[in-house]
């Protein structure tokens, strides 16, 4: 077996994304040993040549990517397009979608575009994660950060040994899918009392920018192109 | 009503750009104000995530390219029309990244609509979105079920209503009738 995770956030090395997705390689690696091979490329700063090649030569592919508006980042999308004259056939292809919002619900429009997309490739789906609440780890107890590359790692692994993700592991991780009737409740409360925003908050007022946190920049500007057109 | 009319089709032979002409002539003559944009020709950079818009310079990308000529227009037009054929299922790769810069124009708090997370308004009103596009040899019905629900949603985080899709097959008053030009 050949792997390639394709990482599609923009913060690249710097990426949530990165976090989870080593823990996968990880997991993959130590059950693999020397008998398969394993790496992970960036759509953010790889060039085409060797997105293509590794599109090219693996045989399972893991696209994992943050939610952008509900969808894939812009470059995910241009990486699409290039991979559409490629050989799709054999390839199977998992599917990794984690955003910042706590329910998994946001992830799985684009995600059922992404398995239509492979199966209209002829391509074999091996399954998509679904995760919600993953910019919070940022500022999350190592114990919690700890529980979620575990995951990843036998999402790994169990991607070695049975060519799939883990069913199970997958229904984990898409938990909350939505926020339940008393999980409202709470973020409403917690919002009355400002507890709901702490991350924001918490970087605003950090860059000391706190009382200008609900400006309007854009309303009356003007500005004339910087192209030529 | 103003729209504004935010276009790609990067490499294109098949006479999108035409097409296009066809249907913002047939807008301005039912007395609608357009105003078109070729993404192809605009200094764009990616949205990189990196947050500069919502805690460090609150409302306002680090980024000081062509983005800077189209949110006020944005935030000044009715209808925001994205235009652009499909490749692999999507609009160019263009507009996803334009789409990706709007993030400047929410706030990063989270408010609940229909009990679901979202980021809350920055602007008081935002304009409606819809789409243009031509559909590749492949689509099917299902393909466009998919395209319609990742627009709604798109319309959904950015408090807008999403009008449809039309698409280059249409005629010019279908495609009004599709995302309620009328």
């Amino acid at each position: 077996m050949k792997l390639v995770v394709l990482n599609g956030s923009p913060r690249g090395t710097g990426s949530n994304t990165k976090i989870l997705m080593d823990a996968f390689l990880e997991g993959f690696t130590m059950a693999a040993g020397a008998v398969a091979e394993a790496q992970q490329l960036f759509l953010y700063r790889d060039s085409d040549d060797l997105l293509i090649k590794s599109f090219t030569e693996n045989d399972t592919i893991i696209l994992a990517f943050p939610l952008y508006t509900d969808s894939v980042p812009g470059k995910v999308k241009y990486f699409l397009e290039q991979m559409k004259d490629l050989d799709w056939l054999g390839k199977r292809i998992g599917i990794v979608v984690q955003s910042g919002f706590p329910e998994a619900r946001h992830t799985s429009f684009i995600a059922r575009y992404l398995e239509r997309l492979i199966q209209r490739m002829g391509a074999e789906h091996i399954g998509s994660v679904t995760k919600g609440g993953v910019e919070g780890i940022q500022i999350q107890p190592e114990k919690w950060k700890a529980r979620l590359k575990d995951c990843f790692h036998r999402l790994g692994e169990g991607v070695y040994r049975t060519g799939t993700f883990d069913p199970d592991i997958l229904a984990a991780l898409r938990k909350p899918w939505e926020l339940s009737p008393a999980l409202r409740r709470m973020y409403r409360l917690m919002s009355r009392v400002g507890l709901a925003d702490f991350y924001w908050n918490y970087n605003l007022k950090k860059n000391g920018t706190f009382e200008q946190r609900f400006d309007k920049p854009y309303e009356r500007e003007h500005h004339s192109l910087k192209s030529s057109s | 009503m103003n729209v504004l009319v935010l276009e790609a089709s990067p490499g294109e032979v098949g006479g999108f750009k035409e097409r296009m002409d066809s249907l913002t002539d047939h807008l301005t003559v039912k007395g609608h104000t357009i105003l078109r944009y070729d993404l192809t020709s605009l200094d764009l950079h990616y949205c990189t995530g990196c947050f500069t818009c919502w805690w460090k310079t609150p409302g306002r990308c680090m980024y000081k390219d062509d983005m800077e000529v189209l949110y006020p227009e944005i935030l000044k037009s009715d209808l925001l029309l994205f235009a652009s054929p499909l490749v692999m299922g999507l609009p160019s790769y263009l507009i996803k990244e334009c789409q990706d810069r709007l993030i400047p124009l929410l706030h990063p708090y989270i408010t609940l609509i229909n009990g679901e997370c979202h980021h809350r308004k920055r602007y008081d009103r935002y304009p409606d979105i819809a789409l243009i596009t031509r559909k590749e040899k492949d689509t099917e019905k299902e393909d466009i079920e998919l395209l319609r629900h990742l627009h709604r949603r798109l319309a959904l985080n950015f408090h807008s209503t999403f009008r449809g899709v039309g698409f280059t097959d249409m005629t010019n008053e279908e495609i009004c009738h599709e995302t309620c030009c009328a």
